[in-house]
Parts: structure tokens; sequence; C-alpha cells
């Protein structure tokens, strides 16, 4: 659906995108993450032509992007950014009607698709339509943003660290909402953030770049077992895997059972061994249960990788 | 060009911009302490400063008669508003933090409010003070109707009797008052900015 | 003081009406001018420093004396009083509304763009009632000089409450200044709260404060 070609883009001769080439399909969740000044941003404005590409081509549905008419391009791509992207003189209603009335929707559609989806957050147009804002905790700001980018139901929303403000508590709840959302209106979504751990839980695929190129794109539990390279792997780790499983050792999360017998299917881990350096070592993707022995050789419970893999992402 | 008209005009500038500093200074620090009563101290001194100079001064000198008393009365009236409203901001500038941490090491309110809020706010009463000289140079001109001479009687004679280069002389003297104040006052302002800055640090 | 007003009546409530009509004439041009002045000037940075700095010079030539130089030139004639005074009354306009312009983040003209606006949408949609609080600080503040500034056109004799001022020097006669000081002094906090009420009612209530 939308695939960029050899992107590119210099700023005053330097070159701050060195050549993406990014697939997104249709209903698809990809989630930009990378170091400050990786070019995520960069590389999420130019598909709205906030940013032109110096070289290359974007084409969304087999079209060239710049072929596209401008209104026609981002009227059909809902942005949300940051807290500040509410218009503060505007009220709630007249900023979710921001992009109907550029399309200019009659009256009575537009008030319908407010309260329609001022209804999906719970928050009741009667109460809050009028209200400005900053009459609004920083949460429901949020979600009023959101609501702003899906208005005209665009099949493609673009999220620049939309929740980067927020409590942690809040992006908890906002995650869940717009993941839901997602799924259920089939919307594609490009979201830029920093934080892995947003990144684990709301992506399909996650992109990691790093100095205007992607290092590598795969799926959440992918690129948590197999970072692509240091760079990567060190990101992860840096965002909280690493200390966080320090402690856990393969003894913390075996099953203890007797009568065990390693396989083909099998590794075998000693129980004193920690939970990431087992990640690091072995590559678990070829393989469906850890063994795990004590400091005599003697097998005394194992873990399945299904059950390992779906606490790493818990703790991330 | 007489120098008596640049004296009385000088005399009028410092006696008044002297007394604003005196009354809107405390007033400020005042409006700052109560801050119910400070709300309606700003109210009316903005009020105050709406009122043209001019009509202030024919009121007054219902009151004090056509002398430079009511020239330098006038004059103090439409000033108290960058004062007072320069003191109450820098003072409510100071960060919190700071207040607590002045209140942990022990110091009583008074000394709280010499020690770290005044010399915090000082750098913006400081600003207030350059812009009262300056507006008191240009103001001052109106003094010449109330009896307090001054350069608006240079002025106003050269328009009466269209006279250009009495006009002419008048106004860059006048520029070159308040140029000469506003240097001066933003040296000053600049020095303690510095010093400001570095305490922050 | 009784006998004097009834006496004068009728030659104050002329010379209210003109001062009033000076000063919305005047100001009324300066928001023109000064408000299309300064969303063209923050469409072009670089010469909108020059033009604020010549401002700046301008401005420090203390009215009186632009009075003056005026008349010398186009003589005693109400033109010339409405020319100096919309002169005056442009510059707290041109100033806080440019400002006004120049403070709107980056980040809502970009979200504006992201949301499929065209310039003209952006401008009228979001730069401007964003701008709108400096743009009445400025107006407010031109009201209030220009009611001061008004008085000014008495000293070539084209009326206005002033007059009252100038005769009472000239005949040291202090009732005369007093019947103009009041009414003036009471114009300006009039127009101040004039200039309150419309910000109050244009200005979005998502901007005002409290």
């Amino acid at each position: 659906m939308i695939e960029y070609r050899n992107v590119k883009k210099s700023y005053g001769g330097k070159q701050i995108i060195k050549g993406v080439d990014l697939t997104v399909e249709k209903g698809e969740f990809v989630v930009l993450i990378g170091p400050s000044g990786c070019g995520k941003t960069t590389t999420l404005k130019m598909l709205n032509r906030l940013i032109e590409p110096s070289e290359g081509s974007i084409w969304i549905n087999g079209a060239d992007h710049r072929e596209m008419d401008l209104v026609k391009l981002r009227t059909s791509i809902g942005y949300v950014i940051q807290q500040i992207g509410l218009f503060p003189n505007m009220t709630v209603e007249e900023n979710i009607a921001v992009v109907p009335r550029i399309m200019k929707w009659e009256k009575k559609k537009t008030l319908d698709r407010v309260k329609e989806l001022l209804n999906m957050v719970n928050m009741p147009y009667n109460e809050y339509g009028r209200k400005y804002p900053k009459q609004l905790s920083g949460g429901q700001q949020q979600r009023i943003g959101v609501l702003r980018a899906l208005a005209v139901n665009p099949p493609v929303i673009l999220m620049d660290e939309p929740f980067g403000a927020l409590d942690p508590i809040t992006r908890e709840i906002l995650q869940s909402e717009v993941k839901k959302i997602q799924r259920e209106l089939k919307i594609t979504i490009l979201f830029v953030t920093h934080d892995m751990q947003e990144a684990m839980k709301m992506a399909d695929r996650i992109v990691f770049m790093d100095q205007g190129r992607v290092l590598q794109q795969a799926p959440p539990k992918e690129m948590l077992l197999h970072p692509a390279n240091e760079t990567v792997a060190r990101f992860i780790a840096l965002q909280g895997i690493g200390s966080r499983t320090d402690r856990i050792t393969a003894a913390d999360l075996m099953q203890q059972a007797s009568g065990l017998a390693a396989g083909e299917d099998s590794v075998t881990v000693e129980a004193e061994e920690e939970v990431k350096e087992i990640c690091q070592k072995y590559d678990l993707s070829k393989y469906r249960r850890i063994c795990v022995k004590d400091s005599q050789g003697l097998l005394i419970g194992e873990i399945t990788v299904g059950s390992l893999l779906e606490h790493l992402t818990e703790w991330m | 060009m007489s120098w008596e008209m640049v004296l009385e005009h000088i005399y009028m500038v410092v006696v008044s911009c002297s007394l604003v500093i005196l009354i809107g200074v405390p007033l400020g620090i005042f409006a700052y302490c109560r801050p119910q009563a400070g709300r309606i101290i700003l109210t009316v001194v903005d009020l105050i400063q709406t009122i043209p100079v001019l009509a202030v001064m024919g009121l007054l000198m219902m009151m004090f008669g056509a002398n430079s008393t009511t020239a330098v009365i006038s004059i103090v009236l439409y000033l108290l508003l960058p004062i007072v409203r320069n003191t109450n901001t820098g003072l409510n500038s100071v960060s919190p933090i700071l207040k607590e941490t002045a209140d942990a090491m022990g110091m009583n309110r008074l000394q709280r409010l010499v020690r770290v809020e005044f010399s915090l706010a000082f750098p913006f009463i400081l600003t207030g003070i350059r812009i009262a000289f300056v507006t008191a140079v240009g103001v001052a001109v109106f003094g010449t109707f109330v009896g307090g001479g001054g350069l608006g009687s240079m002025l106003y004679r050269g328009i009466r009797i269209q006279n250009f280069e009495l006009i002419l002389k008048g106004t860059l003297t006048l520029m070159v008052m308040s140029v000469f104040f506003d240097y001066l006052l933003g040296f000053a302002e600049k020095k303690c900015g510095g010093a400001h800055e570095k305490v922050e640090k | 003081m009784q006998e004097f007003i009834d006496k004068y009546l009728s030659k104050l409530l002329t010379a209210i009406a003109q001062h009033i009509g000076y000063v919305l004439v005047s100001v009324g041009a300066a928001v023109i001018i000064g408000f299309l002045l300064a969303a063209l000037l923050s469409r072009g940075r670089k010469a909108a420093g020059f033009v604020m700095s010549l401002i700046g010079v301008f401005q420090s030539i203390p009215g009186i004396v632009f009075i003056g130089l005026l008349m010398l030139k186009f003589g005693m004639t109400p033109f010339t009083v409405i020319l100096a005074l919309s002169i005056y009354a442009v510059f707290p306009i041109l100033k806080n509304t440019y400002q006004g312009f120049i403070d709107v983040d980056r980040n809502y003209i970009e979200v504006a763009e992201g949301c499929g606006m065209n310039p003209k949408q952006i401008f009228f949609r979001v730069e401007v009632p964003l701008a709108l609080p400096a743009f009445f600080s400025g107006v407010r503040m031109s009201c209030i000089y220009t009611v001061s500034w008004a008085i000014l056109a008495a000293m070539i004799g084209q009326g206005g409450l002033g007059e009252f001022i100038y005769r009472g020097i000239d005949a040291n006669v202090k009732e005369y200044i007093v019947i103009g000081s009041i009414p003036i002094a009471i114009l300006a906090v009039l127009f101040r709260f004039g200039i309150d009420w419309l910000e109050k009612k244009f200005v979005s209530k998502g901007l005002q404060s409290g």
C-alpha cells in the first residue's frame, strides 16, 4: 500500500536520510524507532509531504505521492503529534472537525461524526464538545488529537511520539485504545517513538533506524531475540530489557520436572545462567524447549520458548 | 537653547523617578505579600496610567497650583505601573524550589524576602526603573503646561512661532537624554543580569 | 464652576465629539494598516527586522514634535492631525501584532499543514486567531495613547478637548483646564474598557486567561 523507494533527504549538503526502502501493508501497524536524530521523524513527515524527499519516491496505492493533489493526500492521512497538536483557539468539537471542514462536509454529517468519535473514547459530546484544550487533562487532549486524525476515516494515520508527554498510566491506557481502534477499523499506522516498550506493545512490525538508514525490520519478538547488530541490541538493552532481567536466571522461570530428556528440539542451560545471556547465546527460534541442569549436570526443569517470549515481552 | 530648561527637565525626571522608586517598589513588594490586595493595586495602577498625563496634571493643578510639584506628582502617578508591575512580576518569578530551600535552611520570612526573593527579583526591578526613566523624559515635556518648565516650553514655543530650529534642538536634546538614561540603566541591568545568571547556574 | 460648565456645555460637547472622532478615525486607520503590515512582515522576516528598528527610531520622536513638523509641511488642517495620530497609532498595533504572528508555535502550523489546510486556511483559522490577543493589546495601547495625543490637535487650532486645556494655560484660567481634563480622563478609561470588551468577545475563550 505504501512504498518508500530508496528515499533520501539532504539538508544543506548533509544527508539525513541515506536511502530508505520500506513497504507498509494495508492495516499494518509499523513503528519507526531509533535513537534521536536517526531520521525516523523525517521519514514519517515525508509521507504527507511536510518534508519533501530529495531523492527517491514514495508510492501510495500505486501512485507517486508527489503527483497526488496535496490537500487530497493530506486529508487522506491522519496526523497526530505530541500534546501541542490541538489548536488552543478551537473547542474540542472544532478541533475534531478541522479535516471535515476542509473537505466541506455538511454540518449535520460532521456533528454526527464528532459525536460518534467522542463516544468511542467515552468523552460524551454534551460534556466535552464545547470545552477548550486547556480545560482538558493531558490524556484527554491526546485522545482528541487521535480523534481528529480519525475524523474522515483516513486509511493511513501518522503518529509522531503521540504519547511522549503523558504519564505512564495514561500512556498505557491510550496505547491500548489506539491499538484497539486500529485493529477494529483496519487502519494503517506509521508510528514514531524512541520507547522500545511502546514499540513492542503496539507494532506489527518494528523498523529500527539509525543515522538515516534502516538497520532492521522485524516483528517485535523477532527483533527482541535476534537483534540484527550491536546497535540494535544495545538500544534494546539500554531501554530496559537488559537491566530488568539482569538478575533473572533460568532457575527462576523453569517448571520443575523430573524424567526430562534433552532432544533435537531443546537446548540445555545451567540453572544459574541469566535469561539475557541465554537469549544472546542461542538462536531460540530453532528450539521449542530450554532444559535446565543443576551444577551436577542433572536436568531439573524446563522452560518452553513460548513462555520465555511472553515473559520477555511483559518485562519490556 | 537655555541650560535652565535642560536642568528643569532633568530635575523633573530625576525627582519623579526617585519618588516613584521609593513608593512603587514597596508597593510591589506589598502586592506580592498580599496577593488579594495586590490584584487591586495592580488594577488601580494600570488604570491610572490609562489617563493621559496632561489630564492628570490639569486635575492636580487644582490642588497643588501651577508649579513643578504638580508636574512631578503627575509623572510619579503615571510611572507607578512599570515599577509596581515589574517588582511584582520579578518576585513572583522566583522559583518555589529556591524559596523552599531558603525555608529549609531556617530563614525567617523577612530574611527570605530580603536575601532570596528580592535579590533575585532585582534585575526585573531594574528593567522597570529603566522604563520609568525613559518614559519620564518624554512625559516631562508636558510639565511646561502646568508651570513645570523643562524642554517642553522650548518645543511648545517652537511650534507656536513655527520655528523649525527650536523644535529640532528641543527634540535632539530629548533624544540624547532618553538614550543616555536608557544606556546607563541598561548597562546596570546587564551587569546585574550577568550576576543573576551566575546565581542560577 | 457650575456656571462655567453651563456656559461652555455646548462647546464642551462639540470638543468631546471631535476628540472621539479623532481617536476613532486614526485608530481605525491604524488598525487596518498595522494589521496588514504585521501580517505581511511576519512572512518576510528579513524585511521585518529593518522595519522594526526604523519604527523604534520614529517612535522616539515625541508626538508633539512630529505634529509640529507635519504642521509646517501640511499646514494647520484636520488632515495634519489625523495623519500624525494615525502614524503614531500604527506603531503599537504593528509591533504587537507582528510579535503575535511570530510567536505562533511552528507546531500548530505544521499540524495545520498535516491536516491538509492551504496557506489561506492556515492564516485565517490558525495564525490570526492565535495572534489576536497580541493584536488587541496593541490596539488598547494605541487607543489610550491616541486619546492623549489628540490633545495636541488644539495646539494647531483643530479643536478637541485639548482646546480647553490650551486656553486654560494661555489665559491662566484653571477652570478651563479642569473641564477639559475630566472628560479626557473619562474617555481614556472608557476606550480602554471598550477594547477589553471587544477582546473578550473576539478572542477565543481557549486563549483567554482564567
